[in-house]
């Protein structure tokens, strides 16, 4: 570890602001989150820094997170309410899929809190941050009592650049990334494709410890970290969840105080970084997805697509992200994952049955997350 | 000076003509499938398809939905073909109230509720499922990337692509047999990328 020299007041706050003074001043615009602050009270500071991973190994997997501030926004208070978040050119130079990795900490006195969010800096027509739907969410951490600051009076996070390090290998973990379910009809078929460039968003786990005590820091986005598609296919009465292989890797930072405490927070964090980019449903003896509440696509308020006998097809992308509890864990930590956010994830519907077919969905079509396929006897 | 004033005319009419092309650029692409507070995108990045006997009608739907504040009136449809494939005869097409729609079927009506295109007055804030019926007559793989729909606004014609990306295959009887997969799989890559 690289122990931080003792620096003045001065000059950490120099350190701290000028960064975000200069990409204040290279601002192409600002992101509105909502955030909720918890607890605190009187005035703060919500420090905001981009990630950026670099150095990365054979497998996609970055070996060096680096932290970068990019503003310093005055709050007052805690609970709910929207932050208006820079976008600098900085960080449009460092996006996937038209998102930015942010690390935002909330500092109230000697309290911190922590937060991480994909934010879509950049939406644009075909790619991931398009599709994001409403106003991203920042929910940050309970509070703590900050790091001791490196000398009185200076900031309690003091570092101006936190440098994160890849400690040991990618664990590669299955985690549950969506559902498909087929009518029951002789002929009935559903395939699940992940495709190449499909994304997911799981949870961040960071923690003081290095095996315990992980918790929920909020959510990156992840794209597959080599070009392959993976598929599931079935046929009649199928009713499984569908998972999929992701690396995740720990990371040590590597910045700490003089009093050997970590500089940046959190010394530990375990993020998921990229999926292997397969597919596969879930055994027999797993717990089922719910089936169709209605009963029939016909009784669903939200109506039905129907399919012809003898070769209808139906191939619906999953426009809206599913979210999923429990979907991944680290440690003693459970963290949900969200996936679908792309016209990459698809799930395809063949009705070579003899009776007409239905989709419907828990919300109207075309962009219900959760689909049933049935025919008129709710089979 | 004769020449001077020429020079000028000349000059007045480049740029009349130029702000022309400007100002029909600007409406062109106002055109396209999210216009003027119209979109027909919502069935973006879905597609469908199914087997049929030549000169068999296939159906399908697309959405359109009306943001413009007024209420819009259907006028016309035609066929927006994809790229890579023949594009099928589109034959007939309208507007299925309720909330059930045709993904892929057979024949026409494609509902029994199915109502009259032409004419149909969209509300302020609805979604119309419009179904639309193509036809080939020669065995093959066609496809379709919806329709191009041209409807009324407040007394002006707009029109708007409606995606609804389409694999039809046109096989002899008996239809015993699907099409193949890797149709649909090509159908489904030459959905164009930025159709959500």
């Amino acid at each position: 570890m690289r122990i931080v020299a003792s620096i003045s007041a001065v000059g950490v706050a120099a350190a701290l602001l000028a960064p975000a003074t200069a990409n204040a001043a290279a601002q192409e615009h600002a992101i509105t989150v909502s955030a909720n602050l918890g607890s605190a009270s009187g005035s703060g500071t919500v420090y905001a820094e981009m990630e950026v991973p670099e150095h990365y190994n054979k497998l996609g997997i970055p070996q060096k997170l680096v932290d970068i501030p990019v503003a310093a926004i005055p709050v007052s208070g805690g609970g709910q309410r929207q932050l208006q978040v820079p976008v600098t050119k900085e960080v449009l130079k460092h996006t996937s899929s038209g998102y930015a990795d942010y690390v935002f900490w909330a500092v109230f006195g000697n309290q911190e809190a922590t937060s991480e969010e994909s934010l879509p800096v950049a939406p644009a027509p075909g790619n991931d941050a398009h599709f994001t739907v409403g106003m991203p969410r920042v929910t940050f951490t309970p509070y703590e009592a900050a790091v001791a600051p490196a000398a009185p009076g200076t900031p309690h996070c003091i570092c101006p650049t936190c440098i994160l390090e890849a400690v040991g290998k990618q664990f590669e973990s299955s985690n549950l990334i969506g559902q498909m379910q087929s009518a029951a009809g002789k002929g009935s078929e559903a395939d699940y494709e992940y495709k190449s460039e499909a994304d997911s968003t799981f949870g961040v786990g960071v923690s003081l410890d290095y095996k315990s005590h992980y918790h929920l820091d909020g959510h990156f986005h992840i794209t597959n970290s080599i070009s392959d598609d993976g598929g599931s296919h079935a046929g009649p009465s199928f009713n499984r969840f569908i998972y999929g292989h992701f690396y995740r890797q720990r990371y040590e930072n590597s910045e700490t105080n003089p009093n050997g405490k970590p500089a940046c927070g959190y010394q530990w964090k375990i993020k998921f970084v990229s999926a292997v980019g397969d597919v596969y449903e879930a055994g027999k003896k797993v717990k089922r997805p719910a089936l169709d509440p209605w009963g029939r696509c016909a009784n669903d308020p939200y109506g039905l697509a129907e399919m012809d006998p003898s070769g209808g097809h139906y191939g619906t992308d999953r426009g809206n992200a599913t979210d999923y509890d429990a979907s991944a864990s680290i440690y003693n930590l459970t963290v949900d994952g969200q996936t679908g956010y792309t016209n990459d994830i698809h799930i395809e519907y063949t009705n070579n049955s003899k009776l007409s077919e239905y989709v419907c969905g828990n919300n109207f079509l075309p962009n219900a997350p959760i689909l049933w396929s049935n025919n008129d006897a709710g089979r | 000076m004769r020449i001077l004033r020429l020079t000028r005319s000349r000059l007045a009419i480049a740029a009349v003509a130029g702000l022309a092309v400007v100002f029909a650029a600007t409406i062109w692409l106002n055109l396209g499938s999210s216009a003027a507070g119209l979109d027909g995108t919502i069935n973006g990045g879905t597609w469908a398809g199914i087997p049929v006997r030549p000169g068999e009608i296939a159906d399908y739907t697309g959405f359109l939905g009306n943001n413009t504040g007024q209420v819009v009136t259907l006028e016309s449809a035609s066929l927006t073909p994809l790229k890579g494939f023949p594009a099928p005869r589109l034959e007939r097409v309208a507007v299925e109230p309720g909330k059930a729609f045709i993904a892929s079927g057979r024949g026409w009506p494609p509902v029994h509720s199915a109502e009259s295109f032409t004419g149909y007055r969209v509300r302020r804030g609805q979604r119309v499922q419009i179904a639309y019926g193509v036809e080939a007559s020669k065995v093959g793989e066609y496809g379709d990337e919806g329709i191009r729909v041209t409807v009324l606004v407040g007394g002006d014609s707009v029109t708007v692509t409606v995606l609804s990306v389409a694999g039809t295959c046109v096989i002899q009887m008996p239809l015993k047999h699907d099409c193949p997969q890797s149709f649909y799989n090509h159908i489904q890559n030459a959905i164009p990328t930025d159709q959500g």
